[in-house]
This record gives structure tokens, sequence and C-alpha cells, in this order.
């Protein structure tokens, strides 16, 4: 195992970075530096890259190491190395969002919000990362880009449409990275690569100067190495954004606090946490990982009750048909101008998308009411919902079908069963990745009421604390 | 209710919940030529496929009846 150095080959997480160049035992320099060397040797058989911006973070790394030679405090983030999905604008590169014509595009000329406060929290952009293109697919096996390996099994995929933010964050050549998620696309990479992600409430973190794939369902967040890391890239980032209208979280509440805390105190640090287990659907649609992986996770955090939640097959369909339209039509012009250049694996759906009739949207629109009305119930009685991320570990690139309990589906458009029927109501998920007894890492999902982040977090951080989560520190080669 | 995703993914008339039978091939040809495409035949295949594909995922959808008052959430707030 490589890593960040400090002398034991030890792979350290944000806030460590961070903790280390304000004590000067590092500095930002050297972790960039370090980060890059790793980059330059691993990445060409993950692709989890599709752009480096090496002078760039080398830069803000020395703008770091020279506002601590002068004295100044250092921001949260300071010296910390980051990345993120290629369909964040990131000045001076050309938004990709896994196309191929964006390639030859106009480059950005303004980094997108997140970026923007990454940046002002001391964090240095190493580069983009590949996704399934347009964000429409669970694989990351991009015909332009390349498929993004897995770094626990290169035969396999590290999952989409974040596949290079899972992929990059597992063998640490980066500390953290942003992705979205519209079905599971943190989710579903947090599961297979086995890191963690966290999908925050809709609306809870700004969309600004990203390219939207569904807008009345994209959500974008964190992957990191570590619930804390999640915490405090979500603290930082969180804010109101006028480039993006449906952002309503404002800054200030932070969560980190808490999550030390759970760190620290374990389960025993979570009295009074009132847990449900998913069942039914989401048993009928787990294999044996994921299973077993929902029950452990029950177990420890001393789940109460199971719970069965009524018609999430609509509710997954809903997401399914609003996801397809909404895509279709914000890819129509594409669709009829350049077909021949667009992905083929999923052109053909987007396109099939772009005829669905408005009655099929307008129905999933008012199901997606219902459906919140009825998850809102249940967080009367529930602080913390648990459902498995995926129904099974990373699958093998090019795997054409799923073989589930409840039937055979096709691998690509399915990955994200267990994902899809929650981001449909933007509650707020925490993916933490287990091991499985073949060695392979799954995600369950920590499912919290609206604006609740701290509440799934801290739940992870108490999972970490018991050590029963995966170590994410394997994929570093 | 979630049996029915994996049970009709293949062939071009398919039964759906909300509608009966639908010959998916003559509804392409119809709205791609509505919506300005102009798909060839290999195309409209692939493209019918995924419309058969979709109407079997969504199908528990368009089985409910949903009360009159309840509203659509297309700016979503949770």
């Amino acid at each position: 195992m490589s890593g960040v150095v400090k002398g034991d080959g030890e792979t350290l997480h944000a806030w460590q970075m961070q903790d280390l160049v304000v004590r000067g035992e590092i500095t930002a320099s050297e972790l960039v530096t370090q980060a890059l060397a790793r980059l330059a040797q691993r990445d060409g058989e993950l692709k989890s890259y599709t752009d480096v911006t090496a002078q760039r973070a080398l830069d803000e790394a020395l703008q770091i190491d020279l506002r601590r030679q002068r004295g100044e405090a250092l921001p949260p983030l300071a010296g910390v190395p980051y990345a993120v999905k290629n369909l964040f604008d990131v000045t001076g590169l050309p938004t990709l969002a896994g196309g191929h014509r964006e390639r030859a595009g106009a480059a950005a000329s303004l980094d997108a919000t997140l970026v923007q406060r990454a940046t002002a929290a001391g964090a240095c952009l190493v580069g983009a990362l590949n996704m399934d293109a347009y964000a429409y697919g669970f694989t990351t096996e991009n015909s332009l880009h390349g498929v993004t390996r897995n770094p626990h099994d290169p035969s396999r995929v590290a999952g989409g449409s974040s596949g290079g933010c899972g992929a990059a964050v597992a063998a640490d050549l980066c500390a953290f990275s942003l992705g979205s998620d519209t079905n599971g696309s943190i989710r579903v990479p947090s599961s297979f690569c086995g890191v963690f992600g966290l999908k925050p409430t809709f609306g809870g973190l700004s969309r600004g100067g990203s390219r939207p794939f569904v807008h009345g369902i994209d959500h974008v967040g964190p992957f990191a190495r570590c619930a804390r890391d999640l915490a405090r890239v979500f603290d930082v980032l969180s804010g109101l954004d006028v480039r993006d209208h449906a952002c309503t979280r404002a800054a200030g509440s932070a969560v980190e606090p808490a999550v030390v805390r759970a760190f620290a105190e374990g389960v025993q640090g979570l009295p009074g946490l009132r847990v449900a287990r998913l069942t039914d659907y989401f048993d009928q649609w787990s294999g044996p990982d994921a299973r077993a992986a929902s029950e452990t996770v029950a177990k420890a955090l001393g789940a109460q009750d199971e719970l069965t939640l009524q018609d999430v097959a609509a509710a997954r369909a809903g997401a399914f048909v609003i996801t397809a339209s909404e895509s279709g039509q914000l890819y129509r012009s594409e669709l009829q101008q350049h077909y021949e250049l667009m992905e083929p694996l999923n052109r053909d759906r987007m396109l099939a998308g772009s005829l669905l009739p408005a009655s099929w949207y307008v129905q999933a629109q008012r199901f997606r009411l219902a459906f919140l009305q009825q998850m809102k119930a249940h967080f009367e009685r529930y602080d913390l919902l648990i459902a498995p991320a995926t129904p099974v570990v990373a699958t093998r690139i090019g795997q054409e079908w799923l073989d589930l309990p409840a039937g055979r589906v096709p691998t690509r458009p399915s990955i994200g069963l267990m994902t899809q029927p929650i981001s449909f109501v933007g509650l707020p998920v925490v993916a933490v990745p287990l091991p499985t007894a073949g060695g392979l890492p799954i995600a369950v999902q920590l499912i919290a009421a609206p604006g609740r982040e701290d509440v799934a977090l801290a739940a992870a951080a108490a999972l970490e604390a018991v050590g029963l989560t995966f170590d994410t520190s394997g994929g570093a080669a | 209710m979630e049996s029915s995703q994996s049970g009709r993914e293949s062939g071009s008339n398919m039964k759906s919940a909300a509608e009966g039978v639908v010959d998916w091939r003559q509804y392409a040809l119809a709205v791609s030529a509505a919506q300005g495409y102009a798909l060839d035949a290999a195309q409209l295949e692939r493209v019918v496929k995924q419309l058969e594909l979709v109407s079997a995922v969504a199908a528990p959808l368009l089985a409910l009846e949903l009360p009159v008052a309840l509203e659509p959430a297309p700016v979503f707030k949770p």
C-alpha cells in the first residue's frame, strides 16, 4: 500500500492532511506532488481521470504553503488534493459531461460554484474525472474516454455515473472528489469502489456551473474515505447560490462536530436513535451480499423494526420516467443532429425518453409528492432507514444481466433499483461501504429525513468506529 | 408489482397497465416524426426496445389511481 507518506506509508484522510499541513509536518506542495505521482503510476490502467490539472494543483498548493510561511490561519481543506466529475465547470477545460462532441467545445471561463468554494477552502484541484456519458448510466463504460476500472478488481466496473470519482478516491489518486447523483450515481460507485459517499438532500449543495442531466432530480455531493471527510467537505461547500435556484440549504450549521463525536463514542454515542431496515422490495432485489450488509448494519445500529414501504416499484418507475423524459428533452437537439457522435450505450434510451407520453411524466411528478408524504410519515417514527446501495458487488465490464432473487434484469438500467426510489424524493443518504465474504466492497444506504445529513453521517462514523466498514485504504496499490 | 419489471421486457406488443396493448413500433414511428427525428430501421428497432423497457418499468406507476388533489412536484422541495 502506498498513500500519502508521513514516514510510515499511511493513507491519510483529508482532515488529517489539513492538520499535518497546518502543523507544518508536510507541505501542500508535497501532498499534491505525491498525488500526481500516484496518478501517473496508476491511472493508465484505471482511467478514472479524463483531464489532469497538475499546474493548477501545484499553484494552489504553493499559495497554501506561502500563506503558512506568512503565519496566516489556514482554511479547512488546506493542501488537500481533490478532483471533480467532468460535468463540473473547471476554468480552462471543456465541460465534457462524458460526451464525445464536448471535447472540442469551448473551455469553461468560470469554475463551478462548488469548485470555487473548495478552492477558497484551500483544496487543490488535481483534475476532472470520468463518467457515463451525460450521467446516464451506472457503470462508467464510456466509449470515448474508456472504461473506468475498479481499483479492487480491474476486470470489474467502478460503478456510475460518477465512476471516476469512486475509483480515484479508492485508489488514493485524490483525497476526496465531487460527483453528481440523479438515480444513484454517487451511491453506486461508493458501493462498487468501497468508499463513503454523501448524496445530500435535494437542494443541499449548489449545482451552479455543473452540466444538468435531470433538472428535477440532480444532486451533487462528495466521495471520501471516511465519514468525517464527507462532513467537512459538506460543511465547507454548503450555502445558497444564485446560480442554482433549487439550492435551499444555507451555510452555517456544521455537521462535522457531530460526526467527530460519533466516531469517538461509537454506536454507544447514538442513544435513542430510531432505526428501521427496509424489507420486501429491497430484499427481493438484493443479492446475498447486499442482504447480509443491510442486516449487519441494522444489527449494529440497533434497528428496532423492519419496515415495508408502499409502492416502492412505482417510486423507482417515477424516477425512471422523469429521468428518461427530462434527459431526452434536454438532449433532443443533439440526438436530432449528432446522433452518430453520441454514446452508443445510452443514446437510444435517451431518444426513447424524448418520445414518452406527457401523461407518464405528469403521473410521475404527482406520485412523487405522495411518496414523499409517505416517507415523511415514516420519519415521524424513525431517524434512519437502512437499505442496500446496490443489488450486488461490482459487476464485470460488459456484463449484460443481473440475476437477482426477484428475477433476471438487464445490468445497466437496473443497478439503481435500490437507489432510485430514495433520490426520487430527495432524501439525504450516506453510502457506507462494508466488506463482503468475497473481499469486494458493497455499500449500505443510511437514509435520513430531509435536511438531516448529520444523522446519517454520525451513524456512518459510528459504524467506522466499531470496525464494520470496508478498509478504504485497500484500493491504494 | 415488482415482478412486472422483469417480466415484460421482450416483444413489441406490450400490455401497459394504463393503455392496453401497445404497438411500440407504430408509436415510435409516429411520435419520432412528430418530434423531428428521422430514424433508420436499425435505430427504430433499438428505440422500440428501449420503449418496451421503459414501459415495463413504468407499469406499476401508471397503474396507480392518484387523488385529484395531488399536485405535481416539478421543482422539488423535500
